[in-house]
């Protein structure tokens, strides 16, 4: 656990392109994707930030909301 | 800075007892030391205790009145759960020093080793300590990776 906290100090190995897919989508905001998949604003903006990566739940969720499959909006590099 | 309702809360309740401790800690631990009872301390503490709960109260309404929202979601579970675990670090090891304080008394004879009293009040400290590590902790990984 603490090994995996120090690995995860930098940022996350997971990617994503939520910030292009929301401007995509009529500039939504990130308030109303948090709304929507039910997080605060703040965990948008961590996830975003690549800060802190989602559990698969919420990784689905927001896949779904831009409506493209999960792998065009997250991406892993070991 | 853009904080969220938990951030704030975390800030004001680690502020809150950092207050609380500093008007406390320092006087009760003098007032053993010059032998005096801990029933000596009670006022103290239920007054302390009082205005820390009332300055939270009011500061939460406050800070939830201007929040976009108070609901917490899976990440501040996951950084409450590892801020507890390192609460839990410090619990530990405010436990074991105290034990061994109380350990030493029976077999070394140093009057400055604490005494009964002393040892409740270390105690108290500890877990003071504990919880402070705690919301530290959260402030830590709010601002960091979790």
């Amino acid at each position: 656990m603490v090994l995996s906290d120090k690995r995860l100090m930098a940022s996350t190995r997971v990617h994503n392109n939520i910030r292009k897919l929301r401007f995509a989508n009529g500039e939504m905001t990130q308030q109303e994707l948090a709304k929507q998949i039910g997080v605060t604003r703040q965990t948008v903006v961590a996830i975003e930030k690549e800060k802190y990566s989602p559990s698969l739940e919420v990784a689905f969720r927001i896949a779904a909301v831009f409506g493209e499959p999960l792998e065009q909006v997250f991406s892993y590099q070991p | 800075m853009d904080l969220s309702f938990s951030e704030k809360s975390a800030w004001g309740s680690l502020l809150g007892i950092a207050v609380a401790s500093y008007l406390f800690f320092p006087d009760a631990i003098a007032h053993i030391n010059e032998g005096g009872e801990p029933v000596g301390l009670i006022g103290r503490v239920i007054f302390i205790i009082g205005v820390l709960i009332a300055v939270e109260v009011v500061y939460h309404t406050l800070v939830a009145a201007s929040s976009d929202s108070t609901e917490s979601d899976e990440r501040d579970a996951l950084i409450s759960l590892k801020a507890d675990r390192n609460a839990g670090y410090a619990l530990g090891f405010g436990a074991v020093w105290i034990v061994g304080l109380v350990m030493l008394r029976g077999t070394v004879a140093d009057t400055n080793l604490p005494g009964t009293q002393m040892v409740a009040m270390y105690i108290l400290l500890a877990l003071t300590a504990s919880e402070a590590v705690k919301l530290m902790s959260q402030l830590w990984y709010y601002r960091t990776s979790v």
